[in-house]
């Protein structure tokens, strides 16, 4: 740290000498350098370490398992639409429609422009086909599916509209980007948020505890950190907080013992830390 | 408006039936809860009757048919309970009736102890009825006390819900065996 | 030479901070945080595998298997301990080995067993060695190992001390195992009471009144039982000594029942009526009025001493209606505790001295209820089902007995203090009512 403080002052000072010394110069150059790297440094590590896909603090309840129910309902929905779209009177038109388009693609294949044009033309045909038959199928969710689909197909045009395609093809294109794009940052964290709760669930209930050992079921509170790996393995388990109470402190060792192997842990994580907080407010 | 006298009329006779049909469920209760081989109150008041008849034609009746009478009244002293609410000791008016009757049957045959009994039915504790059968006995005791009769003539005891007369696990079971029973010594 | 010694000074400095900084963030912030509360397992489990039997020659009576059922019917009685089924373990030391170097601790860690338990038989002639251990499965270590040599007749004190040994490592005490239970019964239409181990093991009736006898209840030192009785035609209490055999009698006017012992002293408070109302007074064992502790019109009855002996719950109608109240016998003061319902009685004052378990008599059932002697936290540990009465406590606290008329006749059945395991403990000719456990020491 000394050294450090006398190659500020003696860079300070070269400053103040009018650049006589062209080392000390150098110095001041390389430590400005050096500072601005490391506090770059710091930066991205913290960034690192949030973007490391180990979010800081997860609210663990019901309302979360819900909502990624939801989630996967809303990713299974476009299928369904699929369905409806081919039944058998859309399909017709559907069909006639694509081969309309394919004769029309084999005589004008050397205009491309106009191809163009009337492939366009014919898509919005097979949306608003598409519209119709969705509007007869009144239930909300269909609906909602629907309007998300819209809004899907309309991205879609406008920013592949340059690409010729034929209507047949569009829709489908249409959904299956949906189904992927739009939720993957949403996924990584329900993903992480229902491997928590699989711990949970399954900690519970390899956790043996009475009262009436412990003597009290008041205060009590342990906090066991462990490492998660890939396969589920539980490495590293050591107590972050003891309880003061020998039989409750021992009685959540075995719980986190028994619990070994957990769940394999999800795709992209190579290892997962987490901290457990016991406290047997559960129950009465 | 002959409509609706006619109306007005089928009400009245229609609430008065209501008011009859109550007021005779109420007097079938009071029979139910005494026992079958024990007379109703009318007829109590018209044995009471006879036996104030009977005094007045004392020189005409003979002495066996007193006799007779004297072991029936006998027999209905020992016979007749008196009941109470659920954890209650507090006397009925019809127990009221019942003790003095009891009082005047004490009171001509003044050579008789009596042991009054307090019972319970099986709801409530074995230890709480204890003391409620205890209460029961005692109140009708003390009722006799009142009325004059010597309180070295009259014991009691409890038994709680040990000693049921009735063994019906329902209200007609349990309201027989909530009693104050006599016993001659 | 000089500068470059410091540029690289320098930049190892820089290297040094980044890479603790770094770790420092790491240690800090890497770790998600997720509450455990709610342990799904209420009981420690434990495995109690086959007993080695080293008996050389065919036994006719296998004594391993008696002893191991002792052990697992005895720990049930902890309320804590659940011995995990046989046919669940996927190796048996029985074969092998039973100590510390001879067990694979993963083989019993794997099926969830918290404990294990490996015990050995050796007959000779007449009496019977069993070695037992108990060792912790998941720190791998053995905890403690008794041998016990006895009649044959005796083995099941023998097992039971061992379970005592557990529960005083497990909780610092001992346990019920020591426990007699006393307990009324019917003997042709007649009530006479009966004394059993704590588990209802080996009834044998103490008294032969041809009467009816109720309220039993132990002394501290267990050589004394208090009863009520009608033998002379009055209720009485009766004070019988159990080992001289000797009956005294309190006999006031009036009912003389619900006695209760005043902890470690031969002095016991009753309900008499003697007065014509219902109070509790405190009596000397020869039936001397020490003093009247109740003071109200109506029903004072059912006294019930804290385990210091300085308060005493009792049953009151003085609100109308019988409900708990304490009163302290110190500073006189009388605190109403049970306020739901309108009938609340028979307090039993848990041996922690922090709870009363009561009936709560409702309009169809009665129920078993538990309270804090604050009046807080009530809670309902019978469902409804048939009359369930008389509750008492076990020594340690951790169970209640009481009788029950679910299954038609009265029957004295045992649960966990909260209210689970609900188990008939004894059938015999007849109904059985008034269970109470003996304080630990009784009748050693």
């Amino acid at each position: 740290m000394n050294s450090l403080y006398s190659l500020i002052s003696r860079g300070f000072l070269a400053i103040n000498n009018g650049y006589k010394n062209k080392h000390n110069l150098f110095l001041y150059v390389i430590s400005l350098f050096l500072h601005i790297f490391f506090f770059l440094g710091l930066f991205f590590i913290q960034n690192f370490n949030s973007a490391k896909i180990f979010p800081q603090a997860i609210s663990v309840n019901l309302g979360s398992l819900v909502s990624n129910f939801k989630e996967e309902i809303n990713i299974s929905q476009p299928n369904s639409v699929k369905k409806s779209i081919n039944s058998p009177k859309l399909s017709k038109t559907n069909k006639i429609k694509t081969k309309a388009n394919l004769q029309k693609k084999q005589k004008q294949l050397k205009k491309l422009k106009s191809i163009k044009k009337k492939s366009y033309k014919s898509s919005n045909v097979a949306i608003n086909a598409k519209k119709k038959q969705v509007k007869k199928n009144k239930t909300d969710a269909l609906n909602n599916v629907l309007a998300r689909l819209k809004k899907q197909v309309e991205k879609n045009k406008s920013k592949k509209s340059s690409i010729a395609k034929t209507s047949s093809n569009a829709s489908p294109s249409a959904n299956t980007t949906y189904g992927y794009g739009s939720n993957k940052t949403g996924k990584i964290s329900h993903k992480i948020n229902l491997y928590n709760l699989k711990i949970i669930s399954q900690i519970n209930q390899n956790w043996a505890f009475n009262e009436r050992v412990a003597g009290t079921n008041k205060n009590l509170e342990a906090i066991i950190g462990i490492k998660i790996l890939k396969n589920g393995q539980i490495r590293n388990i050591q107590f972050e907080k003891n309880s003061g109470n020998k039989y409750f402190d021992n009685s959540v060792f075995k719980a986190v013992k028994k619990s070994n192997p957990l769940p394999e842990l999800p795709k992209g994580y190579p290892f997962y830390k987490v901290a457990l907080r016991f406290t047997p407010y559960g129950l009465k | 408006m002959t409509k609706r006298i006619l109306i007005n009329l089928g009400l009245l006779f229609m609430v008065s039936g209501l008011i009859l049909i109550t007021s005779c469920a109420k007097k079938s209760i009071i029979s139910e809860s005494a026992n079958a081989q024990i007379v109703t109150p009318e007829e109590k008041l018209l044995t009471a009757e006879e036996i104030a008849k009977q005094k007045a034609l004392k020189n005409k009746q003979r002495i066996r048919e007193e006799e007779l009478k004297q072991s029936t009244s006998k027999k209905r002293f020992q016979n007749q309970d008196i009941y109470f609410a659920y954890d209650s000791s507090e006397l009925m008016p019809i127990s009221q009736i019942l003790l003095r009757e009891k009082s005047a049957w004490l009171g001509k045959n003044s050579s008789i102890n009596v042991i009054i009994e307090g019972h319970c039915d099986e709801r409530g504790t074995t230890e709480y009825n204890l003391a409620l059968g205890e209460r029961r006995a005692l109140a009708a005791k003390n009722f006799l006390i009142d009325l004059g009769i010597s309180s070295s003539r009259l014991d009691t005891i409890s038994y709680g819900e040990e000693r049921p007369i009735n063994t019906g696990k329902n209200s007609a079971g349990w309201a027989k065996n909530r009693r104050a029973h006599f016993v001659i010594k | 030479m000089i500068i470059f010694f410091k540029k690289k000074y320098y930049i190892i400095i820089i290297i040094n901070l980044f890479i603790l900084l770094s770790f420092s963030n790491a240690f800090c912030k890497d770790y998600t945080y997720i509450n455990i509360n709610n342990p799904f397992i209420k009981k420690i489990p434990v495995a109690i595998p086959d007993f080695k039997n080293r008996t050389s020659k065919e036994y006719k009576i296998d004594y391993g298997e008696k002893a191991r059922q002792i052990l697992v019917n005895g720990l049930s009685f902890t309320g804590y301990i659940k011995t995990i089924n046989k046919g669940a373990y996927i190796y048996m030391p029985s074969k092998t080995g039973i100590t510390k170097q001879e067990i694979n601790f993963k083989n019993w860690t794997i099926i969830g067993a918290e404990f294990l338990i490996t015990g050995v038989i050796t007959e000779i002639k007449d009496n019977i060695k069993i070695e037992l251990r108990l060792f912790d499965t998941f720190k791998e270590n053995f905890i403690l190992g008794k041998i016990y040599t006895g009649a044959k007749s005796d083995i099941r004190i023998m097992v039971h001390r061992f379970c005592s040994e557990i529960s005083y490592y497990l909780t610092g005490e001992k346990g019920i195992f020591n426990s007699k239970l006393v307990f009324i019964s019917t003997v042709k239409k007649n009530k006479e009471i009966f004394i059993s181990d704590f588990d209802g093991y080996n009834p044998k009736q103490i008294t032969h009144h041809k009467s009816i006898t109720l309220s039993p209840s132990w002394s501290s030192d267990g050589q004394f039982v208090a009863y009520t009785s009608y033998v002379k035609g009055n209720p009485d209490i009766y004070i019988q000594n159990l080992k001289k055999q000797k009956i005294s009698r309190i006999g006031f006017k009036g009912v003389n029942i619900t006695p209760d012992w005043v902890p470690n002293k031969l002095v016991l408070a009753a309900c008499l009526s003697y007065s014509g109302d219902h109070e509790i007074y405190l009596l000397t064992i020869k039936g001397k009025i020490i003093k009247r502790i109740t003071n109200n019109w109506g029903i004072d009855i059912s006294p019930e001493f804290s385990p210091d002996g300085k308060k005493i719950a009792f049953v009151s109608k003085r609100s109308g209606t019988p409900q708990i109240y304490i009163k302290d016998l110190d500073t006189n003061q009388v605190k109403r505790i049970t306020f739901n319902g309108n009938y609340n009685t028979s307090p039993a004052w848990s041996l922690d001295g922090n709870r009363l378990a009561y009936i709560g008599v409702g309009k169809a059932h009665n129920n078993i209820y538990v309270i804090g002697t604050d009046g807080s936290q009530c809670i309902q540990l019978t469902n409804n089902a048939g009359n369930n009465e008389d509750p008492a406590w076990s020594s340690d606290s951790n169970l209640i007995t009481f009788t029950s008329t679910r299954e038609g006749v009265s029957r004295i059945y045992v649960m966990t203090a909260s209210g689970d395991e609900q188990r008939c403990l004894l059938k015999l000719e007849g109904s059985q009512t008034d269970p109470e456990w003996s304080l630990v020491n009784a009748n050693n």
